[in-house]
């Protein structure tokens, strides 16, 4: 990208195409992700949640809509396992 | 029975029927895992509402919803936070019976999960006509009001939910029941908290009242009145079975343990299976249920009604009663709940 970045810095009209097209498709694979991980939630499969959601921060790395997604996955795991070490008191 | 044993079995109901839910609600779970409503509400903010949806049927809840108790969840729930009022429904209708029921209809209580089906409110013939065959004196007929509608069981409570019921509760584990609360032949057929092999299915015998009183208690139900229970037995007949006058017209397998068939308000083994402890104390008809009968802390055998698999034709019409000791734990005597 950085390579098309310095193209369109430089005024290349064709590199610009690419970029727009390369964000878009980025942005799609994320917005995957973070649909997949609404399902894996609802099946408390947090593992795999997390792992595409570090996927998607691999693409995005600023998202503030991911990190947030990450952070509820996260309690909600949290949550899960406290709920279960208690019911094995 | 002396009034030591007397206050010791009321001092062990007030523990284990009272009180038992009240205290699992303090600790973070109960042993066998069903969630309690304060985990529910908190589950509500941290997980997604299908995932808690998902928790519930998994591992069942310690309570059921009566109509107070469900009002202030959804205030609960709704005040916590943004939840799609569709997907409360859904976890409402895990939590709490249908409010608006039709005959008929079907609901698994999440306590221990069991189908129960819905006995409207109405007014019968309570007894036996003075023809039928194989009366007893005890069955006079009189017109007897069911002025609320109720959900019952759809068939005997089974040794596999027993079985949850003595692990949640030691105290009612064949090794250390109070001895006040049975004849000494409590879970008899048992091995220490295993039920006889391959019978999970099966209803569970050798339980005394107190202990099946227990049980209800602690799945969030109760025993049938025995008003109730013949009402929801006869579903609409005035005949001596509740499929016609015959026996000998009985569907195949109408009576036979586990039975497939089902009374026309979807009730299996009403007749047959094994005997039913009711909420009630054997007295003299006519049935007036605020006249002290149905009172639990009341002294007197009880009735037990439906006969067994084994029974005749007389013991098995829906208007045979049967009085019996509190503690009597006999291989023919089992349960079934109401809500």
């Amino acid at each position: 990208l950085s390579t098309y970045e310095e193209a369109v810095r430089l005024g290349s009209p064709e590199a610009l195409k690419r970029v727009e097209a390369v964000r878009q498709e980025r942005t799609a694979q994320v917005r995957l992700r973070v649909n997949a991980v609404d399902r894996l939630q609802d099946s408390g499969d947090y593992e795999q949640a997390l792992r595409l959601l570090d996927e998607a921060l691999k693409l995005e790395p600023k998202s503030a809509e991911v990190a947030r997604l990450r952070q509820r996955v996260l309690d909600a795991q949290s949550f899960e396992r406290g709920l279960r070490a208690g019911s094995k008191q | 029975m002396t009034p030591r044993s007397r206050s010791a079995i009321v001092v062990a109901l007030a523990i284990a029927v009272a009180t038992a839910p009240a205290v699992w609600s303090q600790q973070l779970a109960p042993p066998d895992g069903p969630l309690t409503q304060p985990q529910i509400e908190a589950a509500l903010k941290v997980l997604t509402p299908r995932r808690v949806a998902g928790l519930i049927q998994k591992f069942g809840s310690t309570f059921i919803l009566d109509v107070e108790g469900e009002r202030r969840f959804r205030t609960a729930v709704t005040a916590a936070g943004k939840i799609d009022p569709a997907l409360l429904e859904d976890i409402v209708r895990l939590l709490a019976p249908p409010r608006t029921q039709s005959p008929g209809m079907e609901w698994i209580a999440p306590t221990d999960r069991r189908r129960m089906v819905w006995i409207p409110a109405g007014a019968f013939q309570m007894g036996s006509a003075e023809r039928e065959s194989g009366r007893d004196a005890d069955e006079t007929r009189h017109a007897t009001a069911i002025a609320n509608g109720f959900w019952m069981e759809s068939a005997e409570v089974t040794n596999l939910a027993f079985q949850k019921f003595v692990l949640a509760n030691p105290e009612w584990q064949k090794e250390r029941i109070d001895r006040s609360l049975h004849d000494g032949n409590y879970l008899i057929d048992w091995k220490g908290n295993q039920f006889p092999i391959g019978k999970e299915d099966a209803p569970v015998v050798n339980v005394s009242w107190y202990a099946a009183r227990a049980y209800a208690a602690w799945a969030g139900k109760r025993l049938a009145t025995e008003a109730e229970w013949e009402y929801a037995c006869r579903a609409g007949s005035q005949s001596a079975y509740w499929w016609g006058e015959s026996f000998a017209a009985a569907p195949a397998g109408a009576t036979s343990m586990l039975s497939p068939v089902r009374n026309p308000w979807g009730l299996s083994a009403m007749l047959g299976g094994v005997w039913e402890w009711t909420a009630s104390l054997y007295r003299r008809y006519p049935f007036v249920p605020d006249d002290g009968r149905n009172d639990p802390r009341a002294q007197g055998d009880r009735v037990s009604r439906g006969a067994s698999g084994s029974s005749g034709p007389g013991m098995l019409r829906s208007a045979n009663r049967n009085a019996v000791a509190p503690t009597t734990c006999s291989d023919l005597l089992g349960f079934r709940c109401v809500l």
